[in-house]
């Protein structure tokens, strides 16, 4: 496997087959949770708190309880004491306790006939709260008297990594830039608000909800509620665009709950105040740091400090950064990274989290020093940036070093861990430039393109990196179903958040058993059916997923081709393939039969039923030891010096996902991350009360994102292919790193522009605040 | 607590919904395009215990021309009047003005009289009426009224309409040949509800001496307003001597006038500022096109 890099020609992958369910999207028929219904259902509403921090003294349901039409009411009385903990510890805590962390936290749901009647009940619920002192700001919230807003204590165990001796590397620097950075938190903005219907039937209970991670999502329940697994069953739905928001969420649970002691199904629909404000959300994020160098631009020392904050029940204690990476061939390194709880919403990992904010840090840093250098950024980064082959810093000084050891059975398949597999950011680089035009635009550090008056054009380049999946939390699996008719059933826990993941995977299926797409098709929450997957998470499914969907898909191929050679077609099975749908010898084609005759005739037998079923065999390397996906971004800005409005003019995003699998399904998470991370460059960031820490901007009104108009017409993107040894067919990641590159190239744009650079976003009133003027 | 179901009531006359206001008062809320109102009442913002639904009144929804001015019933759509051939010249800032309020869908749905008798300190539409010296038709079971645009606006959301009138008609008159006019509106993205929006319109005698001069703001007050101290300054200058240093003091003179607060949009400081840089604009606009028509 691993020293396979020839790329053999290929049928299925690499063709832009359109989405699955393109055609239900675009009718307005596709189902998301919140379109769905069962029989005899109750509507539930959650009462949230008025206060950033308060513990219940008293809470009478009483009157809610007596208001006609009323199920029940569920407060932290009837939750079980037990703590449960989402996905990378996005949340932890009890599915409701007698404390209130944040306004808007859970504090009790009742459940009535419709949902007027539960809106009306919550109201009717008196709560009584001792006011409790509370803390916003994360930096506030680590020092020693600050109030504690969870069990555990703020802080969380800094996360720290480092190489070699930055202090001495700084000395050793011919060039020293410091630098800080600060970033306000981004919100997912869902297209589609969530809801979530809970069901039970005697001790056990399924759940609808639109998730990504629909086996972490029962895992929770089960965890949360204290019941088995076998008992938990997810369905989980398609959603609008999540981008990390819905994994598993506290309100599902709370949900679960309420069905429970109302004995019948409940459905509680978010609305939009609440996917906004109660939810989760991006860390509000703060870096500063310091970077060396040598004359000739060689990197010699980088440090830095980050702090970013968990929110209520967010228990991170590092953002999941993988940009240290990137610029590990320097000498030196240092990442102290701080996580810490204050009373506003929760926070959690928001696509590309850690790489968009500390990434966007890391490449200031290093603009700093191009700027004493008199280097061109483009140049700089070539330099500098990893390549195929060089070690993962980062993460080899971690205590990971010591899991992932190559097992002795692997060493002849598996690549070397902790090097970076293949890498083709130099061409998104050099390529994107030629495309873009760098040279003739790139006027020098401080220097505009153009100069009309009072606006200023000038241009940035910018870099970022993700991983292609983690490990953590456990593997991935998929199992593969062969019909009696020939088609295909896919199993794979992936969700469908309009990532494109059940017609890309499915692409996988049709080229390792060598039958047509069409033939195939996917299910992707229900957990009933599908083994566990971390889900759709960390740009996991093309590459992990992908994996173990090939594998599987090889099982099932390899088990038809040994009842094959075995009955019907003479030879064994290594001599035997298929293509097209007809199983055929490969030195003697005549002898063929097609693969739906084949899985109608064949007598099942205690090795073979009827139904073929592939799961996978292979042991997939630890991933994140080895694999990462670049993006290398271009934009040209036009800054307004007496209003302060950026705008976008031109746009280019390159991107190495490997082999490209869908290059539409390639395109559109590229095009969507550079939309995105424009939007937080530029406009997106909640507005937190001083007083009070509940969220003032809760819906599209007043938390702007870029829509059309907003994003330049001249927008390209560019693929440049790697191949990586582990990935289905050479594929890798793809939804994480157009993100973090934005920031970067912008930011750089707008500093050639005005000379200074700035927080994120970058408002208007930011530029003016940069200029002086305010 | 806001009811969570209201009662919905269908007049067929603007008489006959001024009765029905009359009836129910506070606790009634009429309903013209209810892109807003919606919005509100599931917020708890307003109350809605009858909903007087405008949208079957006939003959309320038109762009009518004549010789002096031009007509807009109160519930014409946003979107008809951003298309409207009717609205040229220096009156073609309402089309603009239109065509930047929020999203295609809205305007589809939005009317004038929703965005003016909202009393948002933002509404996109109340610049450019404020500087056309718009006149607002008022009608109630009793009769009707007229009331000036400028006189139109009391307070954050508060209108000189009474509890019981009904805003029927804007009548815009034309003003002289020799009159231009500007808008221009801020905001965070291009749709966006205004962080600052404008309007100025000068008028100017044959010898380019300007006769009359409108600047009016939006979202920098409790209400949209104009700025007559700033008015007062170019008023009867002559259009070929405007420099810079005039302008820097209209401009100035906006910025001491504007009463701008910060909300999520942008701060009080941002918001001075930039009225400042679009009263320059404005003017530097308007007077080249003047200079442009005294030239030629």
């Amino acid at each position: 496997m691993a020293k396979n890099n020839s790329k053999i020609p290929l049928s299925v992958v690499g063709k832009s087959l359109p989405i699955k369910d393109a055609r239900e999207k675009v009718t307005g028929s596709l189902k998301y949770a919140i379109d769905h219904k069962v029989p005899d259902m109750a509507y539930g509403k959650i009462l949230r708190s008025p206060h950033a921090h308060a513990r219940i003294k008293g809470i009478d349901c009483t009157r809610a309880e007596a208001l006609p039409g009323v199920f029940g009411v569920v407060t932290y009385k009837d939750a079980p004491d037990l703590i449960w903990e989402a996905h990378w510890h996005n949340y932890r805590g009890h599915i409701l306790d007698d404390r209130a962390r944040f306004v808007g936290d859970e504090v009790a749901a009742v459940a009535a006939v419709d949902e007027d009647i539960a809106k009306q009940a919550v109201k009717l619920i008196e709560v009584d709260y001792e006011i409790l002192p509370d803390v916003f700001d994360p930096e506030d919230a680590l020092k020693p008297d600050a109030p504690q807003v969870i069990a555990e204590g703020n802080a969380r165990e800094p996360f720290i990594v480092s190489w070699g001796d930055v202090d001495e590397g700084i000395k050793a620097s011919d060039i020293v830039a410091e630098g800080s950075m600060n970033f306000e938190s981004q919100h997912y903005a869902p297209i589609g608000r969530n809801a979530c219907i809970a069901e039970w039937s005697g001790d056990r209970v399924t759940m609808w909800s639109s998730s990504q991670t629909p086996s972490e999502c029962r895992d929770g329940i089960a965890m949360g509620l204290g019941v088995p697994l076998s008992k938990v069953r997810v369905i989980s739905m398609p959603s609008g665009c999540s981008q990390g928001m819905w994994w598993s969420n506290n309100f599902q649970l709370v949900t679960v709950l309420l069905a429970k002691k109302v004995r019948r199904p409940v459905k509680i629909e978010l609305d939009q105040r609440e996917c906004f404000a109660t939810v989760k959300r991006r860390h509000l994020e703060r870096s500063r740091g310091r970077i060396g160098c040598s004359k000739d631009g060689s990197l010699v020392s980088i440090e830095v400090d980050h702090i970013f904050d968990n929110g209520g029940y967010g228990f991170k204690d590092d953002p999941g950064y993988l940009c240290a990476d990137m610029w590990g061939k320097s000498l030196n390194g240092r990442f102290a990274v701080q996580g810490v709880s204050t009373n506003l919403v929760t926070a959690g990992c928001m696509r590309g989290v850690g790489d968009v904010t500390l990434g966007a840090f890391l490449e200031r840093l290093l603009d700093m020093a191009a700027i004493k250098l008199e280097m061109d950024p483009l140049e700089f980064r070539l330099k500098n940036h990893i390549r195929a082959g060089d070690p993962l810093q980062q993460l080899y000084n971690t205590e990971l070093a010591e899991d992932y050891q190559i097992p002795p059975e692997c060493k002849d398949k598996w690549p070397q861990l902790f090097h970076l597999s293949c890498e083709a950011l130099h061409e998104c680089l050099t390529k994107g430039a030629e495309l873009f035009g760098w040279k003739e635009k790139w006027k020098g550090w401080g220097k505009p393109l153009a100069v009309e008056g009072q606006k200023r054009r000038a241009v940035g380049v910018g870099t970022g990196t993700h991983c292609c999946g983690t490990e953590e939390d456990g593997g991935t699996s998929a199992i593969v179903r062969v019909h009696s008719d020939g088609s295909v059933s896919l199993s794979c826990s992936m969700g469908r958040h309009g990532q494109g993941s059940e017609t890309t995977q499915a692409q996988i299926v049709a080229e390792a058993l060598g039958i047509s797409p069409d033939q195939i098709d996917v299910e992707a929450g229900d957990t009933e059916v599908c083994p566990w997957s971390h889900g759709s998470v960390a740009s996991n499914t093309a590459y992990r997923a992908g994996f173990t969907t090939k594998s599987a898909s090889m099982d099932a191929r390899y088990q038809i081709l040994e009842i094959a050679a075995r009955h019907y077609i003479k030879g064994e099975p290594e001599q035997l393939d298929i293509k097209d749908g007809i199983i055929f010898h490969k030195e003697h084609p005549e002898q063929n039969m097609p693969l739906a005759e084949f899985m109608s005739t064949h007598q099942p037998d205690t090795l073979a039923p009827p139904v073929i079923i592939g799961r996978p065999t292979e042991r997939m390397p630890p991933t994140i030891t080895l694999a990462r996906q670049f993006a290398a971004h271009f934009a040209e800005v036009e800054v307004d010096t007496e209003t302060g409005q950026i705008k976008l003019l031109n746009y280019l995003a390159t991107q190495d996902s490997g082999t490209m699998l869908n290059p539409k399904v390639l395109e559109n998470q590229v095009s969507g991350g550079a939309i995105i991370g424009s939007g937080f460059a530029l406009v997106e960031g909640m507005v937190f009360d001083e007083k009070t820490g509940e969220v003032l901007n809760p819906n599209f009104l007043d938390y702007k994102v870029l829509r059309a108009p907003d994003f330049p017409t001249q927008f390209e993107t560019l693929f440049c292919e790697s191949y990586d040894p582990v990935g289905p067919y050479g594929a890798k990641g793809a939804g994480e790193s157009p993100i973090a590159a934005s920031i970067p190239a912008i930011a750089q744009a707008v500093y050639n522009a005005i000379g200074t650079w700035l927080d994120v976003p970058m408002t208007p009133e930011r530029v003016l605040r940069g200029l002086g003027k305010i | 607590m806001n009811n969570t179901t209201f009662k919905y009531l269908r007049p067929i006359s603007p008489v006959k919904a001024c009765e029905l206001k009359d009836k129910y008062g506070e606790s009634s809320r009429f309903w013209a395009g209810g892109t807003d109102l919606l919005l509100q009442w599931k917020e708890d913002v307003v109350c809605l215990d009858y909903c007087i639904d405008l949208s079957f009144i006939p003959d309320l929804d038109y762009i009518r021309k004549d010789s002096d001015a031009v007509s807009i019933g109160a519930l014409t759509r946003v979107a008809s009047i951003e298309t409207s051939s009717e609205l040229n010249h220096s009156l073609s800032i309402i089309r603009e003005a239109a065509g930047e309020l929020a999203t295609p869908q809205i305007r589809n749905t939005a009317t004038i009289g929703g965005n003016i008798c909202r009393a948002a300190p933002s509404a996109d539409m109340a610049p450019p009426l404020l500087v056309l010296d718009a006149e607002m038709k008022f009608v109630s079971a009793s009769g009707e009224r007229w009331v000036a645009m400028d006189a139109f606006f009391l307070d954050l959301n508060q209108t000189a309409l009474e509890e019981n009138e009904l805003l029927a008609e804007i009548k815009v008159p034309i003003p002289p040949v020799e009159t231009a006019s500007c808008f221009l509106k801020i905001g965070r993205t291009v749709i966006d509800i205004a962080i600052v929006n404008m309007a100025a319109r000068m008028t100017m005698d044959d010898r380019g001496i300007l006769t009359d001069v409108r600047i009016a703001f939006g979202a920098v007050a409790p209400t949209p307003l104009r700025i007559k101290a700033a008015e007062e300054i170019l008023l009867g200058t002559d259009v070929s001597t405007i420099d810079d240093t005039l302008v820097g003091k209209v401009s100035n003179k906006v910025g001491d006038e504007i009463k701008p607060i910060t909300d999520v949009r942008g701060t009080a400081e941002y918001r001075r500022e930039i009225s400042r840089v679009l009263t320059k604009r404005a003017i530097e606009n308007i007077i080249q096109t003047l200079q442009g028509r005294l030239n030629s």
